[in-house]
């Protein structure tokens, strides 16, 4: 066989390589994407722990649930809404909560203020936030008012 | 090995691994793409629950809470004071901007009768829906009447 036809047959059996290989990697790449999908689901619990953390708050005679015999989940207790008393029913470090509670007057209080020392949930990037607005009934010696309670939270992504 | 074959060679296999990390690369790029976030919302409807539960406990200019006027409005079967003063209230302390739509309507359960609804005109596409009910008793033990309450909230 001379030079020319040693070159061709060269090529023809790589181009028959070439073509086994793109049939492989198609195959190879189904098989990598078929795995990879439910690896790389990911479950964001974020807004349950959020939800969770916000009952807390409401549902708990520690923290703002008013209490007489039993309590009353939804009724804002208005000597439990303070910035002492909710530290320490609000004792994790790792999130941040900014409440607002609004009657005929209005009152902020700030949990982990490191976490939102400025402006709250500014950067949406780096921080999970929730918001969650909630119509309260809130007892102030022994008078119920109507009331809005909204409960910010946030936590490092 | 003769030097023509030999440079053929390197060509070919040059080709080749160009081949291998562009499809690679394709593949890998596509399975980060496909990537599934499922985001965990579960117990929202105890967050609802909560103003539901302060509608019905809201009192009147009669100290009467509205779960009681529903009550009385059932034996005297006329449910227009207690629909509106729900109406009101509800658009009074409703977060109209994250969550546009609301719905509450009240069934006595013994017939599955419709007896009021409150209804918002809100619409959105992106809105989650919850759902809750609370049933209020009536003298007829049998029948109670289920007080039911969807929000319809934008996705955070």
């Amino acid at each position: 066989m001379d030079k020319k036809g040693q070159i061709f047959d060269l090529t023809k059996e790589w181009i028959v390589w070439i073509v086994k290989a793109i049939v492989f990697f198609v195959v190879a790449s189904m098989i990598i994407i078929i795995v990879n999908i439910p690896l790389s689901s990911e479950f964001k619990t974020d807004g349950l722990r959020h939800s969770l953390l916000r009952q807390h708050l409401i549902y708990d005679e520690n923290c703002l649930a008013y209490n007489n015999e039993r309590t009353y989940p939804g009724i804002v207790d208005i000597n439990k809404f303070t910035l002492a008393n909710l530290e320490k029913c609000f004792s994790t470090q790792n999130y941040g909560a900014q409440l607002i509670l609004s009657t005929d007057k209005s009152s902020i209080i700030k949990l982990n203020e490191k976490l939102n020392k400025f402006e709250f949930c500014f950067d949406k990037k780096n921080f999970y936030c929730s918001n969650t607005t909630y119509y309260v009934l809130v007892k102030e010696n022994d008078i119920e008012k109507q009331g809005i309670l909204n409960i910010a939270i946030l936590n490092l992504k | 090995m003769k030097k023509g074959t030999e440079e053929i060679m390197f060509v070919f296999s040059l080709i080749l691994i160009s081949l291998v990390l562009t499809l690679a690369f394709i593949t890998f790029s596509i399975a980060g793409r496909g990537k599934v976030e499922e985001k965990v919302t579960a117990i929202s409807s105890n967050e609802i629950n909560i103003n539901l539960l302060n509608y019905l406990r809201t009192k009147d200019e009669n100290n009467n809470t509205l779960s009681e006027l529903i009550i009385y409005s059932y034996y005297k079967n006329d449910y227009n004071k207690v629909a509106l003063m729900l109406e009101n209230l509800i658009k009074k302390v409703h977060d109209k901007e994250k969550c546009s739509i609301y719905y509450l309507n009240a069934v006595a359960m013994k017939n599955n009768e419709k007896l009021f609804e409150v209804t918002s005109l809100g619409k959105t596409n992106d809105a989650q829906r919850v759902s809750t009910f609370i049933l209020i008793p009536t003298l007829d033990s049998e029948n109670n009447i289920k007080i039911n309450y969807v929000e319809g909230c934008k996705n955070e």
